[in-house]
This record gives C-alpha cells, structure tokens and sequence, in this order.
C-alpha cells in the first residue's frame, strides 16, 4: 500500500470516528473500556493504518519459511493435521494402557499420559510410600520399575504413536528399555520428556539431570523431544496470555544457555525443542500468541544463539485447553469452550492438541467426556474448513496488530526476567511467578462484580435442581485403592522375582557414576533392567549427592516450594 | 479488638495447579483473615502446622485426590494430637463425597465457582458461635 492510500484511510478513520462518538450519544456501547483477556486494550477496528509499518516477507512471509509467523510447515496441515492428544491415566499400568488403546480406536494420534514415576513432582518414592495414599491412580497412573513400562506400552506402536510421558531421566531410561525389549530402536522413538524445572531444582551444570537428559538424545535419539518448555503449568495458576509467551520464551532462552554452558552446540538439541502451552477463550489473542510466539523464537534461536539449522528455528507446540475456563455449574457448557478452544488453536497452526472434557470440573474425566473431546478435534479438521488453508487469520488488520502488541508486551517481561539473571534462576522466579496470583485474583475480581460475564456461574445461572436435571455428567466411579493396592502388591512381587544381586550391583554401579557427575542416562539405562525402582534409584542418588537431589530434600529451593512460591506442576 | 480469624490453607502434595488456591487466599486476606499458607502437604504436616499455628480453621484444597481419605487422615491425625479444629473442604469434590464430607464433621464443602464472600462470611459467622 503506497503513502497516499493509507492517507486516505486515515483521514477516513477520522471521519468513521468522529460518526462512530455521534451515534454513541444516542446508544452508547455496553462496557467504557474493551480488552482482550490479558487486559490489552482494544480498538473497536482496526485498518490498513494500524499495522503499516509491518514489512510482510520479514515478519509475517510464507508458511514454512523464516520467521515462521504463519507456521512452521510449509503446507500447513494438509501434510498432516495436528495432533489429538488427549490427557489419559488412571489406575495401574496395565489398566492405563487399555484405557490408551480404547482412546487409539476412537482416533487418538498422540499420548499425554498422566503416567510415570513422578519424580518430577518432587515424590519419586515408590508406590508403597504414604505419599501416595489418597492420591495415586485416582487420575494418574505410579510407576515404580520397567515392569510397569513394559504393561504401559504393550501393543502400542511406538513408531507411530508419539508418546509424551515421564518427566525425569528415570522414566526416560525406563522407557528406552521396555521399547528396546520390544525390538524398537532408540534412534527412531519419538516422543517428548518434560524436564525443563529440574535446571532450576539442581543450579549445577555437571550432574544436571535434564542437562543430561538433553545431551543423550542429542546424540542418541535424535526424534526425541528431550528440551521441553512448559508455559502451560504456571499459565493455569493464573497468568495471563501475554505472561505465558514471554515465560515461555525466557525460560527456553535461560535454559538454552544453561545446555550450551556444557559444550553443546546450538544445532545439536535445539531441532528437538519444543514447547506446552494452553489455548483460553479469547480466540483471537491466543491465534495471535502462537503466531508471535514463532517469530520471536525464530529471530532468538537464529540472531542471539546463531542456529543454523532450519529446523532450530521452529517452535512446535503442543497445546491443551486451559483448565480454568471450564465450570462445574452446567457443565456441557464446557462442550462449547472446547470447541473454541480447538478454533482458537487450529486456527493458530498448533502441532498437538488435547481438549479438556466437559466434566472435569466435577470429577475424573470420564470416557464419554475424552470420547467428546476428541470428536471435537475430528469435526474441526474435518468438516470446518480450517485445514485447507495455512494461517487463514494472518492478514486480518486486528490479527496482524494483536501479534505485534503481544510480541511487545511478551518482549518488557522477557527483558526484567533476562535483567533478573534469566529465568530459570530463583531471583527472577520471584518476581514473575508471585504475579500469577495477582493475575487470578483480579480476573475473580471481575466475575464477582460482573464485569466479566461466565455464562452459568455469575449469569444466565440456573438453580441446582434445574442443572441436575438438564446437565448431569457421568461421575466416574472408579476403585483406585483397589488399584493402589494391586500396584503395591505388584511391586511386592518385582522385588521378590527379580536378581537382588544385580540389583545391588546396579545400585553401585549408579553410585559411582552419580558421584563421578558422568552423563547419567547410560548408567541408568543399564541399571533400570534389573527391575531396580524408581525410588531405589533416588537414594542411591541422593546417598551421591546429597538431599538436594532428592524428590523431597531439604533443600532451599524445596522450601520455596512448600511455601507456595513455587508450583512447577 | 475483635481477634483474627486464622486459617491454615492446604492441599497435598501430589495436587497440582493452584489457580483456586491463589485465589482464594489473596481473597479471604483481603476480607480480613490471617491466611498461612500450608503449601503441599500431607495430612500428618497439615495437622502438625494446624496446631503450631494456632489455626481457627483448616482450608483442605482438593483437586485430583480423594478427599475422603485425606480428610479422613487429617482427622485422625488432629485427633491424634488432641486437637479439634474445623475443617472446610473446597475444590473438585463429587457430589458423593460432599455429603460423606459433611457426615464426617466438615462444616462446608465449596465447589468451583463460590464467592469469597460466602467463604469468609461463613467463617465469621461460625467463629461468633
């Protein structure tokens, strides 16, 4: 557009606005100030004149291609369309399984299995450990030993299937081994670790575990996502959009150079990075989020790390509904923000999706629920019209002018958290992460006083006997005690069955590689084939190193935790 | 002047994604009450700082656990210590388990969507009593 047409759309805004407050005399709007959900401030249109000085090939250009605004493959999603990947687990290993093989034969593509030994939640304690009373296999599956990985996968075609699961190198190493028994090669596995906080629970590069982690499938399973950004976690406590992309790029930013810090080239992990965000209501902020998130991770990976590699510089990103969203009161509303949800990611150009159900405000989700969520996916992609066509929203005035505002607005944050020392460091965690509670609080604000309107829980509300008896979602009941103690009795039996003298050489052998601070992966590879547990394997490297590698040391960082400063769910 | 009302807030260790619980203590400090964060805890350590801390009231935040259970063991473990200090129950709670919540002695159980006001004022009013 040349300087003279868009002077003439100027001045006709002026003329378009000077008519607009005219007739706002007689009928004034309904709210004074409009915004998006992160409380940008919106215009009641936008023009050619708001996104005037975009240069279309640099920062927006083709699917495909540098900066990657459109997305990150060329044909967008008639090569292939995202992935369903709807959360599963409950009950044991063998019980989730059959529940992931009934989710295969209703047109799942992906797993996100709420399943593993959950040394990442700081409990890697093995199944017969209080800890678990009262709350393992209810929505979750524990694990303790290959045994339990073995029955996870069975029958599961782990060359098809992309498997996220498992946030700690332990269940990696498990993992690797129960595919391997099965006569898979770890070269062409594909899946993601999600690891990304053990950088600030273990400050140390040498020993790091997620360092690691990211170092051995760097040179031994390049289809694995080892390096994984989880935005979405700390976006459910309460932050806004804008807050969870700049998180989401500071901690991969901080991360980053923690990993180069030993030795690793740039282009070595960095084609397997990738990211977890969630999708909220606000359908044209989340379009516009995914798309700067792109750009402004192609421009980092490419001007500030240097990466030459094509594929360094692609975000892909696994996206799941946000949580907070859904209500218990008339709970198939929740169909509904669901399908927005899909809208909004799809229409984003995400690579894997999972959608909330409807009833998990009230309950466990049910299969009913799953199954309705991953229909929604398959009615989007197959009867909207969205797949045809790459970044249908890129162009739309408002669109282009939103991705460049969240870009802006993402960019202040990442400077104060890159001022702070970088993200992963605790210094800068306490100045963001207290923020997401101000954020929370203040959306709450709005409900209770109506300025923000959720449909069934502070408007159009029905009485209790009336949402009975139009909106009853099936409660799942499920006896997860009798599945804690078949698990328990399980374990039992492993260690009963196994060699305990090889056990006991596995556990000096760990010990030794865990004081030597060698890569911890192919030690643990080794040992977990002697049924040794998840939990014999954290004291022995605790004994090693010290408490502040165990699941619940006393370390300071712990402490942090405990006193709610921290939540790295 | 009248003393404040001091609530431990809970929830267990296993329980992730803490929207509810941000919340809500941010809220109910605003209305005047001393909230200590308990974190993540099992019930044993909620019991423990419960007592240390001299609280009116204990909050028990549930999102994936069984708050039958972990309600059940902080009970006992209260009892245990000679204590007795009324439990509100909040979260995601079938509606089952609400009414055994109750028959257990909890005094009120909130679901996803309550007011802070309705939690606070039914903390005063129980105190006054």
């Amino acid at each position: 557009m040349n300087e003279k047409e868009l002077e003439k759309i100027k001045e006709a805004r002026k003329e378009y606005d000077e008519r607009a407050a005219r007739s706002l005399e007689k009928v004034p709007e309904q709210k004074s100030e409009y915004a998006t959900d992160s409380w940008i401030p919106v215009d009641r249109v936008y023009t050619p004149a708001d996104v005037e000085g975009i240069d279309y090939l640099s920062e927006i250009g083709f699917p495909g291609q540098y900066p990657y605004t459109r997305g990150v493959f060329p044909s967008g999603y008639r090569t292939r369309a995202w992935n369903r990947r709807q959360v599963a687990a409950r009950g044991t290993a063998d019980e989730c399984n059959k529940l992931a093989k009934y989710l295969i034969s209703q047109g799942q593509t992906a797993f996100a299995l709420h399943a593993g030994t959950f040394a990442g939640k700081k409990t890697s304690w093995d199944t017969d450990d209080p800890l678990y009373l009262g709350h393992a296999f209810r929505h979750n599956t524990k694990m303790d030993t290959l045994a339990d990985f073995e029955d996870l996968y069975d029958g599961i075609d782990l060359e098809k299937f992309h498997v996220m699961a498992g946030l700690f190198p332990i269940d990696l190493a498990m993992f690797v081994v129960a595919a391997e028994k099965r006569g898979y090669d770890r070269k062409t596995l594909q899946g993601s670790s999600s690891a990304q906080v053990r950088l600030i629970l273990y400050p140390e590069n040498k020993g790091n575990p997620f360092i690691d982690m990211v170092e051995f499938c760097a040179d031994e399973m390049p289809n694995w996502n080892a390096f994984y950004i989880d935005a979405a976690n700390i976006r459910d406590g309460g932050l806004t959009a804008v807050q969870e992309l700049a998180w989401g790029i500071a901690v991969g930013k901080d991360g980053i150079r923690e990993v180069m810090k030993r030795g690793i080239e740039i282009d070595r992990f960095a084609p397997r990075i990738h990211s977890y965000f969630r999708v909220g209501n606000d359908l044209f902020e989340e379009v516009a989020k995914f798309r700067a998130l792109r750009r402004m991770w192609a421009r980092m990976m490419k001007e500030e790390f240097g990466a030459k590699d094509p594929r360094s510089l692609r975000m892909r990103v696994h996206v799941q509904s946000l949580g907070p969203t859904f209500t218990a009161q008339q709970p198939l509303n929740n169909l509904v923000r669901g399908t927005i949800h899909t809208l909004a990611a799809s229409l984003a150009g995400v690579q894997s999706l999972a959608v909330d159900t409807y009833d998990e405000a009230l309950s466990t989700p049910s299969d009913v629920g799953k199954v309705l969520s991953l229909r929604t996916q398959q009615i989007v992609e197959h009867e909207s019209g969205i797949v045809n066509v790459a970044d249908p929203l890129g162009g739309s005035y408002y669109v282009e002018w939103l991705t460049n505002k969240m870009e802006e607005e993402a960019q202040k944050i990442i400077d104060k958290l890159e001022e702070l020392g970088g993200a992963c460091k605790i210094k800068a965690c306490s100045w963001f992460l207290p923020q997401k509670r101000e954020a929370a609080y203040k959306r709450q604000k709005e409900i209770d006083s109506k300025q923000r309107i959720v449909v069934g829980v502070n408007e159009y509300v029905m009485d209790e006997k009336d949402m009975l008896s139009t909106f009853v979602p099936e409660v799942l009941d499920f006896d997860y005690q009798a599945m804690y103690r078949k698990q328990v009795e399980r374990l039992d039996k492993v260690r009963r069955e196994r060699d305990n003298a090889k056990v006991e050489q596995a556990k000096k052998m760990l010990y030794e590689a865990f004081k030597e601070k060698v890569n911890m992966m192919p030690p643990m590879i080794e040992a977990v084939k002697t049924y040794i547990t998840a939990g014999e394997i954290m004291k022995v490297l605790m004994e090693a190193r010290g408490p502040q590698y165990g699941p619940r040391g006393e370390n300071t960082i712990e402490k942090e935790i405990e006193l709610g400063l921290f939540n790295f769910d | 002047m009248e003393k404040k009302i001091r609530m431990l807030l809970t929830r267990h260790p296993m329980d992730g994604h803490e929207a509810g619980y941000n919340i809500l203590a941010t809220g109910l400090r605003e209305r005047g009450i001393e909230v200590i964060l308990g974190g993540a805890q099992l019930p044993e350590e909620a019991a423990e700082t419960a007592i240390q801390e001299d609280v009116d009231f204990i909050g028990f935040r549930n999102m994936a656990g069984d708050p039958i259970y972990l309600v059940e063991t902080l009970l006992q473990k209260l009892k245990e210590k000679g204590a007795d200090i009324p439990i509100i129950a909040g979260g995601i709670i079938r509606p089952r388990e609400v009414t055994k919540l109750k028959e257990m002695g909890v005094i009120e159980v909130f679901g996803p969507g309550t007011s802070i006001d309705s939690i606070a004022s039914l903390m005063k009013g129980h105190h006054r009593e």
